[in-house]
């Protein structure tokens, strides 16, 4: 019991856990819509782009969040313009925009010649620094697209399972389109620097995927990843804690584990029905 | 003269640089059933996707109930797509799949109320998957999945059903009775239907009104107007057969003048296997005589093709 409730005794312990433990929950929340929509990579992309803005807020001393924002917002605007005019694909398009931007964080830093805590947290993760302004914001994005998904449930499901049959049934695709952006990209900046942008794509992806394989409904699916993600975040947080690593890669591995748990389960049991068949057949 | 449900005025349609659909003009009332008929790629689909109004023309306009359309789609026609357009692995119940067509006439909660739940359990219930209700849809029949969309744009309460190849995929039965259930659902309530299929038969023996197509409209009319060897031939680019009798009509598309023989002169021999009785009396035997096989064999094409000019008249 000491040695859940010891880290406790410090300031720092609580806040990052609370933020991992909210990041966990949004990612696991956004992620089933991802997975579903068979996107997993733009989290990947999204975070690439975002850390050349975090790079250059970092440099002009300018707000994190604005920094990082507006770089995605441009990210995004770069990514359309370029499938538009020179008609090449948008897998092609986000690798190009997202690495250039990510090339533009990595240079910046290499020229500082110092490695900053904020930007490691960036790259990898970190259960440091986090400030009460930043469990703020956190909880803001977090509550916000919480409700956001709530309200539009029924539309983003029609929307997520065939986009032009729910446009021909009345639903407005490109509203909800909109609001999955926003929200994912709110997601990606405010996530980035409890995961790190090269493992947030995981916290977006393996989620919801464990629980895919152990539900065929939705609205459980949803259910399922939200806990796993704010679970094992939590782990992940107390073993970034105890084993002194970067939080972005405990609370991936603690998730991975527990997709390998669920893959066993899932194949068990299919299994075992497989043979049930057979032993009434 | 009624005003049409839905009316098309000189439509164009291009992609890219191909006119996909070119002056098209097109009435649809109250209460008819029509079929669109044409080859692949004629632009059947795209002819739906207008008329739901997921596409603009570039050309014409087009009015529903008198009133020109604007981007958004009119509220009281369902779409029925092509079963194979979706993932059907995805984590839905046959129910919640059904209550997807509430989706814009129901409340902002994200569960159904119990008068919606009521409601797709009654349709559920007449087009026999209410026994699924809490399955995987993985776990249907294309038949079946074909009435799980059914279902979905019926609970919407429409006035007009638009179907994309709803039979395509399905076998004979399941197709009849899906097209039995549509006409089922036109006569009892009333409700405009519009399809495509590239089934001539089928549309043949249930279509009232069919309309060929091929980027623009070749024919429209009952089966027995127009499907005559020349409608058909420009619409498939062919040689169709049509054979009219009993008051059935049914249309093939001519072999290039070859029959399986022309084309397979020297098959290799096959034989059943031997079948024991439960009997057990070996003079029951089934067994082919590989002599009687070859004397069923014309003996060169021209008995064929003489076959096959009388039921071209």
């Amino acid at each position: 019991m000491d040695f859940l409730l010891a880290p406790f005794n410090y300031d720092f312990f609580r806040t990052g856990l609370l933020a991992g433990v909210l990041v966990g929950a949004l990612c696991g929340l956004l992620g089933v819509y991802i997975v579903l929509r068979g996107m997993s990579y733009i989290g990947h992309g999204l975070s690439h782009a975002v850390f050349g803005g975090a790079a250059v807020a970092f440099i002009t001393k300018a707000n994190f969040y604005l920094g990082a924002g507006a770089w995605g917002f441009l990210a995004a605007v770069l990514i359309n313009e370029t499938v538009r005019r020179f008609k090449i694909s948008a897998d092609a398009a986000i690798g190009i925009v997202t690495t250039a931007s990510f090339a533009v964080g990595v240079a910046i830093i290499s020229s500082q010649h110092r490695f900053t805590r904020d930007l490691e947290a960036s790259l990898f993760g970190s259960l440091l620094g986090v400030s009460p302004e930043e469990v703020l914001a956190i909880l803001i994005v977090t509550v916000v697209i919480a409700v956001g998904v709530i309200l539009l449930y029924k539309q983003l499901l029609f929307t997520t399972f065939d986009e032009e049959t729910a446009r021909a049934f009345g639903v407005r695709t490109r509203w909800i389109d909109t609001f999955f952006s926003l929200a994912l990209a709110a997601a990606v900046i405010v996530s980035m620097q409890r995961l790190g942008v090269t493992l947030i794509a995981a916290a977006i992806v393996i989620p919801p995927i464990t629980a895919r394989l152990l539900t065929d409904r939705l609205d459980r699916m949803i259910l399922i990843s939200v806990i796993m993600g704010s679970i094992t975040a939590m782990i992940g947080m107390y073993l970034s804690y105890y084993v002194d690593v970067a939080s972005g890669a405990t609370i991936v591995l603690t998730q991975t584990a527990l997709f390998l748990v669920a893959a066993l389960y899932s194949t068990l049991i299919r299994r075992n029905r497989l043979a049930a068949i057979h032993y009434h057949v | 003269m009624t005003t049409p449900v839905i009316e098309l005025q000189n439509v164009s349609y291009r992609y890219d640089s191909t006119l996909v659909l070119q002056d098209i003009n097109l009435h649809l009332h109250k209460g008819q059933f029509a079929g669109v008929l044409g080859p692949s790629g004629a632009g059947k689909t795209t002819l739906l996707k207008l008329i739901l109004g997921l596409i603009m023309p570039v050309r014409g306009a087009i009015c529903a109930d008198g009133q020109p359309m604007s981007g958004q789609a009119p509220r009281r026609i369902a779409y029925v797509p092509q079963v194979e357009s979706v993932d059907w692995n995805f984590p839905l119940t046959v129910e919640q799949a059904v209550l997807m067509g509430r989706t814009k006439a129901g409340s902002l909660l994200p569960w159904p109320s119990r008068e919606e739940r009521e409601l797709a359990q009654r349709i559920m219930k007449r087009l026999g998957i209410a026994d699924f209700a809490k399955r995987h849809i993985r776990q249907l029949s294309g038949g079946q999945q074909q009435r799980v969309f059914l279902a979905r744009a019926l609970i919407a309460e429409p006035d007009m059903l638009v179907l994309d190849e709803p039979t395509a995929g399905v076998d004979m039965r399941t197709q009849e009775e899906i097209l039995h259930l549509l006409t089922e659902i036109n006569k009892e309530d009333g409700v405009t239907i519009l399809l495509t299929t590239h089934d001539l038969n089928a549309a043949a023996a249930h279509f009232p009104w069919v309309i060929c197509l091929n980027r623009t409209i070749i024919a429209q009319g009952t089966p027995e107007d127009v499907f005559t060897p020349e409608t058909l031939n420009a619409t498939y680019q062919g040689d169709m057969i049509v054979v009219r009798q009993d008051g059935l009509i049914f249309v093939q598309e001519r072999p290039h003048w070859h029959s399986v023989h022309d084309l397979h002169p020297n098959p290799v021999p096959a034989h059943l296997p031997a079948v024991q009785p439960a009997g057990g009396s070996s003079d029951l035997l089934v067994e082919p005589d590989p002599q009687s096989i070859d004397k069923a064999r014309p003996v060169d094409g021209k008995e064929s093709r003489s076959g096959l000019s009388v039921s071209a008249i």
